[in-house]
């Protein structure tokens, strides 16, 4: 008789918090906002930043970094987001960093926290490993001494409805990612997957297992690409003679795995996307690895595969020959690294060092200047004030119609301005030696040149921009004009 | 609608609404004597800085006359502010309930006005709360 595992499966919002990842249960958030006009409230500890004003209803700010740290923070966060929570009944919002995915984590991914131990405090309640670093679950139970009374607050009816329906409404769900392989719909735990990747070239490694198709550089590592239709066939013994080969593709579109032992991507038809699934929607199938899911009529939508039954010690016995050992990759892990915010001008790659942004923004109306002054475009609206707007694709030399689809709010002289990018591409990390600053980068303002540095990420060259500069060039124009 | 009138003043950085019915003059001050001289009487003076930000505004602060009535007794106190900025009709719908947290501010402010242009919290001061916090003062001396 096949024995059912009942592990129970949460959902964590991740976030960055002093450099450091955080996690709270996904089930207490009520909202997630962007950082609005904080009015700071007398006679209360540092932690507490004010009060903020969410749609008619006022709730107070906790700065999540002082609270833990238990003294002022004074440090700000890329990309600040406010988490809006239930504490006592009454809604909180928690001042933290830049959000993350959600992960999905059973009882067996999380190591309770111990009274006093190391140097967590004791709002932590469990740790658990996210991409080789340790994440640390936040109890929200450790703010209720904050927020003293149960009482529903009196005056305008709560943003958020009845407090009770919102409690209630919470329903446990499991994120999957659903694809296609040899003509059948896949699915696991999106938890699983490391990484959803496309490559356009995978080298071929001779002489190894029916079941590896090459090698591919992903982010710089080299990586082993498995057929997971070939994989599968070895699972269910139902052996093919031929090994699968490699078909010409304009892309391969690979599935990351990323535990134990195991560092491997996983050759897809096609990635089809996300599904939101109920557990009650799941059945245990044949083997441990193997379940189906159900649609609410009761066809099956996917056969699901449990990566952590799947790639087990001996899978993981039977490739390690063909795997790299990843040793260069976990060395530059040791070194310094620098996150960047990689966005899109024209065709070309910029970079901003992401401890200079403050926010990105989109979705936001230019109000025209009466006057148009440098490369200046107008103002956005900000956290209730008026900021400037630099079109950064005029003021590095482009021609044409810039797309200004999105906004990076960076702070510069006691002011916030906004640059209009075409699109915000994404975060990366680079050793901090791989870049290079040009020799006359402390003098470059002086010449009004904006890049400070050059970096080559994925074989794409990356020119970081120098905030100080961009902004100056518009502070001296407007000065003059 | 029932309307109140409110003086608006400020205490560097919060902004507070009074009840006018609880204020009987302002006028300006310099001293800074631990009393107010109102009417050839000495009366009690409170620095609203000092109380909520721990830092006394020592010049130029605008000085309240408060009124503060238990039965048929009527006392007065100064309340030193910042500044005194207007005068504001506001509806008691108009405010909104603040939350209520493990620290003291809740015993001096019951609500809170938001401004429609700043998105700023004006709190509204407890009738009674300046008082009280005289007379524990007063008490502990």
């Amino acid at each position: 008789m096949t024995q059912v595992h009942t592990n129970t499966v949460h959902e964590y919002i991740l976030f960055r918090l002093q450099d450091k990842w955080m996690a709270i249960l996904s089930s207490s958030l009520l909202e997630v906002l962007e950082p609005v006009h904080v009015s700071p409230l007398p006679m209360v500890p540092d932690f507490v930043n004010g009060l903020i004003n969410v749609s008619g209803s006022i709730i107070p700010q906790i700065d999540l970094a002082s609270f833990i740290a238990k003294k002022k923070i004074t440090t700000q966060e890329s990309l600040p987001t406010l988490l809006i929570v239930l504490i006592n009944n009454s809604p909180v919002a928690l001042k933290v960093g830049m959000l993350q995915e959600p992960v999905m984590l059973d009882d067996e991914q999380l190591q309770q926290v111990e009274k006093n131990e190391g140097d967590l405090p004791q709002c932590f309640s469990h740790t658990f490993s996210y991409q080789q670093q340790t994440a640390s679950v936040f109890s929200l139970s450790s703010l209720e001494g904050v927020v003293s009374s149960d009482e529903k607050p009196e005056g305008k009816k709560s943003f958020l409805g009845e407090l009770d329906d919102v409690k209630n409404s919470a329903e446990v769900t499991l994120e999957y990612l659903k694809f296609r392989c040899d003509e059948q719909v896949y699915a696991c735990k999106l938890d699983a997957i490391h990484e959803v990747v496309d490559v356009k070239t995978i080298n071929k490694q001779p002489g190894s297992a029916d079941s590896v198709l090459g090698v591919a550089l992903i982010r710089d590592m080299p990586t082993l690409v498995m057929s997971l239709k070939k994989l599968l066939q070895d699972k269910l013994s139902t052996k093919s003679d031929a090994p699968d080969r490699l078909d010409e593709r304009d892309f391969y579109s690979l599935l990351l795995i990323r535990r134990e032992g195991i560092y491997c991507a996983l050759l897809v038809d096609e990635v089809i996307g996300l599904e939101m699934v109920k557990p009650d929607q799941i059945r245990q199938g044949q083997h441990a690895w193997q379940q189906v899911i159900l649609s609410a009529d009761g066809d099956t939508l996917a056969q699901s595969i449990s990566m952590a039954d799947f790639f087990d010690e001996a899978f993981s016995q039977q490739y390690q020959t063909y795997m790299p050992s990843l040793v260069a990759a976990s060395t530059r892990q040791q070194q310094p690294q620098a996150e960047l915010l990689r966005f899109f001008i024209g065709d070309d790659f910029y970079a901003f060092y992401l401890k200079d942004v403050r926010r990105i923004l989109n979705d936001k109306t230019i109000q025209p200047l009466l006057e148009r002054q440098a490369f200046l475009s107008g103002a956005i609206e900000y956290e209730g004030a008026v900021i400037p707007v630099i079109d950064l694709h005029h003021q590095l030399g482009y021609e044409g119609e810039s797309k200004a689809y999105e906004f990076i709010v960076m702070h510069y002289e006691g002011g916030d301005w906004a640059l209009a990018i075409d699109d915000v591409d994404q975060i990366i990390t680079v050793d901090e030696d791989s870049i290079d600053a040009l020799t006359g980068a402390e003098n470059a303002h002086q010449k009004n040149f904006c890049i400070q540095a050059y970096v080559t990420y994925q074989q794409r060259l990356l020119s970081i921009l120098d905030v100080a500069t961009v902004a100056q060039i518009n502070l001296q124009r407007a000065e003059v004009g | 609608m029932m309307s109140g009138q409110y003086l608006h003043v400020s205490c560097k950085d919060f902004s507070l609404l009074v009840d006018t019915a609880q204020v009987e003059e302002v006028s300006a001050f310099n001293e800074d004597d631990s009393n107010a001289v109102w009417r050839g009487e000495v009366l009690p003076l409170l620095d609203l800085s000092a109380l909520l930000l721990g830092e006394a505004a020592h010049k130029n602060r605008d000085c309240l006359i408060l009124k503060y009535t238990q039965g048929d007794a009527v006392s007065y106190f100064a309340a030193a502010v910042g500044g005194v900025s207007s005068i504001e009709n506001i509806a008691e719908g108009e405010f909104s309930a603040i939350p209520q947290l493990a620290f003291p501010y809740n015993d001096y402010f019951d609500k809170a006005y938001i401004h429609p242009q700043t998105s700023q919290c004006i709190y509204r001061l407890r009738s009674d709360a300046l008082f009280h916090h005289l007379e524990g003062v007063n008490h502990d001396d």
